[in-house]
């Protein structure tokens, strides 16, 4: 009797040991598995960062260049251009004796200096627009728009809640110039007649939406384009994100969120 | 003992009808694999449905396990397969579907006909969802997976949590109760019955929470 009971406990118990044999054995195998593609996935991940990483520094250094071109030949072309007859008048008033003639030639040479100061004035509000710092991101994108709506090629409106708070210089420069390269895109590829611009807010993100009824993104867009990768590095560069489509109907439409802390 | 019996496991059929009617009604509302696992509800609540008429009406409804067997592991198999999609090959589940279902045929045709209890098929059913369920455990361990999507993660923590609770349960109390149940007397097979219910039951009420907590907004 005793050895039966053994037996059946046995029987019990043997079947038991595979059952759980199996199913640690099962585990572990889909575990390894799971753990390889992690791994592999992984690594992908890295070398995609890396990559990308890479991709923004270089656009970001030919951004740079290209910023530094446009600005040398601004100063070159206008700037010298304007001191250099400046110059060429002021050596010929050193001739001169007639006191009459000195008179003459005066208003010319203040007629340049007055033009060499415009140039130098509109470049460094290229650079760095004053009104910025003075009154805001908002009152910047409106003037702006004034500047487009009066060279009368588009048209542009700038939509603001009246709750939208002034931000970190960071985030407001870095909205700005956002805007500023989106601009540059609609007016020389997009073949749009009107630009929106809204700005937001939530509790943690500053949002900039974009949008113009122009051409839209070409078919192959792949946003490997300098401007492109210059704004996602800006938008990085805050911690933020940037999203680019074509909108519903035509045009395109932009989103760039800025995260802040209140 | 007989009509606390029968209460329970009336009562038991509740939170499958409430988990199958809560996916209906949320199905467009579901993400891809919690889809597949709503397909899975509907057949378990179909077949809840026929086998307690049946037991009204005194039927065996013994059949309908060995065909809730078959088609609720493959339910199961598909769901756990959109679960590891980009883990494992595809294919593995396939193999392993088509696997269990000569199996449980083989089983149901030569070894425990349609009319007696499939305790084999059974016992194979809750190993394999006790090793996949276990699987997705430590697969939900890892943080990439975590952050991806916060809220498909709950709802999947949830159903996986009570698919290896019953699971475990089924081998435990199937597979061992009908050999422990040998030395103790016959009305023990009444709470084999009754804690498998149970552990029932508290899945069903899993789902409805997984369910709940994976729908989108």
């Amino acid at each position: 009797m005793e050895e039966s009971e053994k037996l059946n406990f046995l029987s019990t118990l043997f079947p038991l040991s595979v059952i759980l044999f199996i199913v640690v054995l099962g585990v572990l195998l889909l575990n390894q598995q799971f753990n390889r593609k992690l791994f592999r996935q992984k690594l992908e991940r890295e070398e995609l960062k890396m990559k990308q990483q890479q991709e923004l520094l270089r656009s970001s250094i030919e951004v740079q260049e290209k910023e530094r071109k446009r600005i040398a030949a601004d100063l070159h072309d206008e700037l010298g251009a304007a001191l250099s007859m400046i110059r060429m008048h002021l050596l010929r008033l050193e001739r001169l004796e007639n006191g009459s003639e000195i008179r003459e030639v005066l208003p010319q040479v203040r007629a340049m200096n007055e033009a060499a100061l415009a140039s130098m004035r509109r470049i460094s509000h290229e650079i760095r627009p004053p009104q910025l710092e003075a009154f805001g991101l908002v009152r910047t994108l409106e003037v702006t728009a004034e500047r487009i709506i009066e060279a009368g090629q588009l048209n542009m409106t700038v939509s603001v809640p009246d709750s939208f708070p002034r931000f970190p210089m960071a985030i407001e420069l870095g909205l700005y110039r956002v805007s500023m390269e989106l601009i540059t895109n609609t007016v020389k590829h997009g073949n749009a007649s009107h630009i929106e611009i809204a700005l937001s807010r939530d509790p943690e993100q500053a949002i900039l939406s974009y949008s113009d009824d122009g051409q839209g993104l070409p078919e192959a867009y792949d946003g490997r384009g300098l401007g492109h990768q210059s704004i996602e590095a800006r938008a990085n560069a805050l911690g933020g994100t940037f999203t680019i489509r074509n909108g519903n109907e035509k045009g395109l439409h932009a989103t760039i969120k800025i995260p802040f802390v209140s | 003992m007989d009509n606390i019996s029968k209460w329970i496991i009336l009562f038991s059929c509740l939170p499958v009808f409430a988990a199958t009617v809560y996916a209906a009604l949320n199905y467009s509302r579901l993400e891809g694999k919690f889809r597949v696992f709503s397909w899975f509800l509907f057949f378990s609540g179909v077949i809840q449905l026929v086998s307690l008429v049946m037991w009204l009406y005194g039927l065996n409804n013994l059949p309908l396990l060995h065909l809730y067997v078959a088609a609720g592991f493959c339910g199961l198999a598909l769901f756990y397969r959109e679960v590891f999609r980009g883990f494992i090959p595809p294919r593995l589940m396939y193999i392993i579907m088509g696997a269990f279902l000569l199996f449980t045929g083989v089983n149901s045709l030569f070894v425990q006909p349609v009319f007696t209890f499939n305790s084999y098929a059974l016992t194979s059913e809750a190993v394999l969802v006790v090793i996949f369920s276990l699987s997705t455990m430590l697969l939900l361990q890892h943080e990439v997976l975590r952050t991806t999507d916060m809220a498909s993660f709950r709802g999947l923590n949830w159903i996986n949590a009570g698919l290896f609770t019953y699971y475990t349960s089924t081998i435990l109390v199937f597979y061992f109760g009908e050999r422990l149940i040998g030395y103790f007397p016959t009305y023990m097979n009444r709470y084999v019955w009754t804690i498998n219910s149970f552990f029932s039951v508290i899945m069903y009420c899993c789902f409805i929470i997984g369910l709940w907590k994976s729908r989108k907004n």
